[in-house]
This record gives C-alpha cells, structure tokens and sequence, in this order.
C-alpha cells in the first residue's frame, strides 16, 4: 500500500502514468497506476480514466470534469478532505463519511455533476461549498448554498459537528435549491428559500424565507421563524403543520407570503405578525400573540383559532371562528372574529379602540369581560351590522362604547358600561348596573330589575317587557 | 432602539388548566422593537415591545396634548424614563395579566 500523487503533469487522464507521483513534490514519477489499496492525493483537473475505475482517499484540488468521468471515494475516516470541483459530466461515489471544502482554498468547491453517498457528506467545511448539480445521500451542509437537488436529509450548519467550531457556519438552500428529504437547520444565517420535501426543524435566528417552501412539518425554537420580524424578512409556504416555540416568529407582509395551509401551534412568546395561515385548527398558548395578516379557512369546515393561557391578539382581525380561554384577550386594534367570537375562563378585552367592526356573535361565558378603555365600532344603518352580544354566567361589560345590533345578558351577567343597541335584555339573575347606561330598547325578561332600573339613556324608564 | 445596557428578566410562569406550571427562560434584550399605537380620540400612545405581551402607555390625556407631534427620540427618551432604574422589573411587570 503506497500513497500517490495525481497533477496532471501530462494531461488530464486519470489513466496517464506521467501524472503520477510518489511524492509531494512531484519529483519521483510512479513505477504503475494506483490500486485500490493504495491511497491516492489528487492536485489536479481529472477529465478521462480510460482504464478501470479509480479509488481516492484524498483530494486536494482539481476538477472531476467530462466526458463523465466517474471516481470511487474509498474512505477509511472522515477527516480526509476535498477541495475538487465536480464538474456537470462528473460523478463521484462516496462510499464512507467525507468533507468538500475542508481545507482553505483559492475558490469555492463546486459540485455541477452527481456525487452518490452512501456514507454522510459534509459539504463547506472551512470553505465554502456550492452545489448545483444532484447528490444522493445525506449530508452535513456546514457553510456555502444549495442550488442543485440533495436526495436525502441534511443537517444545516451543526455546532456541534462543524469540523470549523466558531466559524460562522451556515447555510442557504437558495432559490432553485431543492432537498428531497428531512432537514434541521442551525445558526443565525441558515435558510431556506427553495424547496424542501420532508419535515424541518430550526434552531437559532435561522428562517424559512420568502420564497421558499417546505411541504413537510416545522417546528421553529429559539429565535428562527418562518420569516423574520425583527429584521424584516417575509416567511415562504409551509404546506404541513407546523409548531412555534421560544420567540420564533411568522412573519410576512400581509398577503401571500409567509401562508401556512397546515395546523398552527404558537407556544411561549412566539408571535405572529402580518402573516397568513389557510388552517383547520390554529392554537395560540402562553404569551404568544398575534397582530395583522389574515386568518382564512383552508376548506370551509368550520376553522377555530383558539386562544390559551395568557396568549392575546395585539391587532386585526380573523376571518375564522375565534375562542378565547385561560386569560387570554385582545388588545390594542384587534378587531375580533368576522365569524364568532367565544370568551371562556376570565379572557377579555381591554384597551381596545374600534372592535368588533363585524355583525359577529360575541359569546361571553364565565368571568370573561370587557374593560372600560375599551371601545366598539359603530357600523352605522339600522345597527344590524353591528355585533350580536351574549353575556352569560359571570361575565360583563365595563366597555366605554359598545354599540351592538343586539345583547342579551343571562345567568348573573351584567352591564357595567355603555351599550349603545337596537335592543338590551337581562334574563335570569342579570342586571344593568347603577353606572350602567344604554341606549336603546332596554328589556327585562323573568325579573325584576337590579339593583336600579335603568332605562333609554339611563333613564328611570322601565324597559319593555 | 438600542440599550444602554443589556436587560435580563424571566417572564412569569403560567399554570395550565390542568394544573401543570410552565416555566420559561430568561430573555436578554440588547435592544428593544417597538411598535407605536396612537389612539387619537382616547388619547393614549402606547408601544408594543417585543416579545412582552403588555404594551407600555407613554402618554395619555393632558400629556398626550403636551407630547403633540412626537418624534422618534422623543419616545425612546419616554421609554428609557419608564424603564428607570429598573428595567428588567418594568418589562417583568408588563407579563403580568
């Protein structure tokens, strides 16, 4: 077993016994073609092996170019490195664990041909790699961009793994790229914008970007998202479900971007911001939040977005219907649903100027409320446009201005604020407070009013009974 | 806007219906990401700040009137003065329900 060297001195055929040597230097020509126990340090453009096929264990520098040339990378470890460029007619066939671009060089490793793993690849070692031609197998993508098609699941930038520990790895499935399989990206420059079949996981400030797609399921952690608020980066298509964690973020610029058509989880303080979701089932926990975009349904059978914990909806409106559980509420220009709106478990709204802009039903149930810096639109006519209230069990308004089609107040609800309304009914133990005021027909069903009859415009009218 | 110094604080852990308590990780903010609310007919400005799920009133009533026009500098000044001493404590209290 000896080790040769390759450089082309004579021509570029793998083939050609003057190409060889059995130093470094380049001073003592080889006695006969390598074997394939021999291992082999190529340093130069390979176009032609005429005879046989050749088995490498070290490559550093050249092209693998045409007429299809094809070259066995007989591996014993994976350290061994390459910086050789594969060109469009090359193949190249790994059979164990190997790294493109481990060593500095004077020009990126590219791949334009087809290299076949059987082991995993690691491409961008300490430089960059490119790819724009097929690899088949899986792959370590450290530094440098995809813009061909991987055949297999890749890891983007690992920490964990770089042969490089701190050298700013990443990533970029780039537009065109394509990975046909199961992809978990790291660190703050990992992306992807092209195409990727299979399931995703992100970690860091890495993103799926505008406009890229991902058919499979996300799960987004620490600061990555599917778009990137804080720096103004639009999210792609998401066709799976897709859950968000930690302060990842959905964000997009309103209208097609950043759409997710599968089911929707936001988890901790993970937010929503102008984006799109054409989902089924849409769920909102802990602190994550919500303002802008649009909330659609994929398929018209009857969507929920629903709302858990302290999670809250900071502005706009949803075209689904919308439940609010566990504290959660709306704040600040959030409209509520277009469709329904359910408040359950002590949620409300508060600090609101300008919602219900829908003839929505509101249902309120338990302790949930509405606050009195809050106000509702008007949207004018003979009021039918405005929305349909319930307030049920313990439920209330403080509301500055709630202007309603109509309100109906059961079991010990009761009005706290100004409800402007074609008409107001307390049944059961309800009431319309001493501060209460409303504006419109006033009814009282199977009681007696409390504590203070009120009446229109907070008269002492009775109402209609 | 940017920090004058990092600020650390750990949202408040959440009780779950089913009675398990969540707890999460502290957060470092180097700079804040604010959005501006300006309800004109209340008259009450108030900033949303990433990732806190309360927004931060600046001004309302005869002090809305005194802020006018505000610009930019002028509410992160406002920021920085509600922030005080303390800033990991105010953002902490803007978890709160």
């Amino acid at each position: 077993m000896a080790t040769l060297y390759y450089n082309a001195a004579v021509n570029t055929n793998w083939s050609t016994l003057g190409n060889w040597w059995t130093d470094s230097s380049y001073s003592t020509q080889a006695l006969s073609l390598p074997s394939s126990s021999d291992t082999v340090v190529i340093d130069g453009d390979v176009s032609t092996i005429s005879s046989g096929v050749a088995v490498v264990d070290h490559v550093a520098g050249g092209y693998l170019i045409s007429p299809r040339p094809t070259m066995d990378i007989n591996l014993t470890t994976n350290t061994a490195s390459f910086n050789f460029n594969i060109g469009s007619s090359g193949v190249l066939n790994i059979t164990t664990n190997s790294i493109f671009s481990y060593d500095a060089a004077a020009y990126a490793t590219t791949n334009y041909g087809i290299i076949n793993v059987s082991g995993i690849l690691g491409c961008g070692g300490t430089d960059t790699f490119i790819n724009y031609g097929t690899i088949n197998g899986d792959c370590n993508l450290w530094y440098g961009n995809n813009e061909g098609l991987i055949n297999g699941n890749c890891i983007f930038a690992d920490p964990t793994t770089a042969p490089n520990p701190g050298g700013g790895g990443w990533f970029e499935n780039s537009t065109g790229g394509t990975i046909i399989g199961n992809c978990i990206i790291y660190t703050d420059y990992s992306r992807n914008e092209g195409n990727i079949t299979g399931n995703c996981t992100f970690y860091d400030n890495s993103y799926n970007g505008y406009p890229g797609s991902i058919s499979g399921n996300v799960t987004f952690n620490d600061d990555s998202g599917n778009g990137i608020y804080v720096d103004n980066i639009n999210g792609g298509t998401i066709i799976g479900d897709v859950i968000f964690n930690d302060n990842s973020s959905h964000y997009g610029s309103n209208y097609s971007d950043a759409l997710i058509t599968g089911n929707i989880t936001y988890n901790d303080y993970s937010y929503r911001a102008n984006a799109s979701s054409s989902s089924n089932m849409v769920v909102f926990n802990d602190y994550s939040s919500t303002e802008g975009g649009y909330f659609n349904d994929i398929d018209g059978n009857n969507a929920f977005v629903i709302f858990n914990d302290g999670s809250y909806i900071l502005s706009g409106s949803v075209t689904v219907a919308q439940i609010m559980n566990d504290s959660s509420y709306i704040t600040y220009g959030g409209y509520g649903s277009e469709v329904s709106n359910t408040f359950n478990d002590n949620s409300y709204v508060s600090s609101v100027v300008g919602a219900g802009g829908f003839p929505a039903i509101w249902t309120f149930n338990d302790n949930s409320y509405i606050d009195s810096s809050s106000t509702f639109y008007d949207n004018g006519g003979d009021r039918t446009s405005n929305p349909t209230m319930i307030f049920n069990h313990n439920s209330h308004t403080n509301c500055l201005d709630l202007d309603v089609n109509t309100a109906t107040f059961n079991d010990s609800s009761y009005n706290n604020g100004n409800i402007v309304g074609n008409s107001v009914t307390f049944k059961d133990s309800s009431y319309n407070s001493a501060s209460g005021v409303i504006t419109g027909d006033e009814v009282y069903n199977d009681r007696t009013p409390y504590p203070i009859p009120r009446g229109i415009n907070g008269s002492s009218i009775l109402g209609i009974i | 806007m940017n920090l004058p110094n990092p600020v650390t604080f750990t949202p408040p852990s959440i009780t779950k219906k089913d009675g398990t308590v969540k707890t999460f990780n502290p957060i470092t903010l180097n700079k804040l990401s604010l959005s501006i609310m300006d309800h004109v007919d209340a008259k009450i400005v108030m900033v949303s700040i990433r990732p806190i799920p309360r927004p931060l009133v600046l001004w309302t009533g005869a002090d809305y009137d005194a802020a006018g026009d505000y610009t930019q500098a002028m509410v992160e000044a406002r920021v920085l003065e509600l922030l005080g001493n303390d800033p990991s404590a105010t953002l902490s209290s803007l978890f709160n329900r």
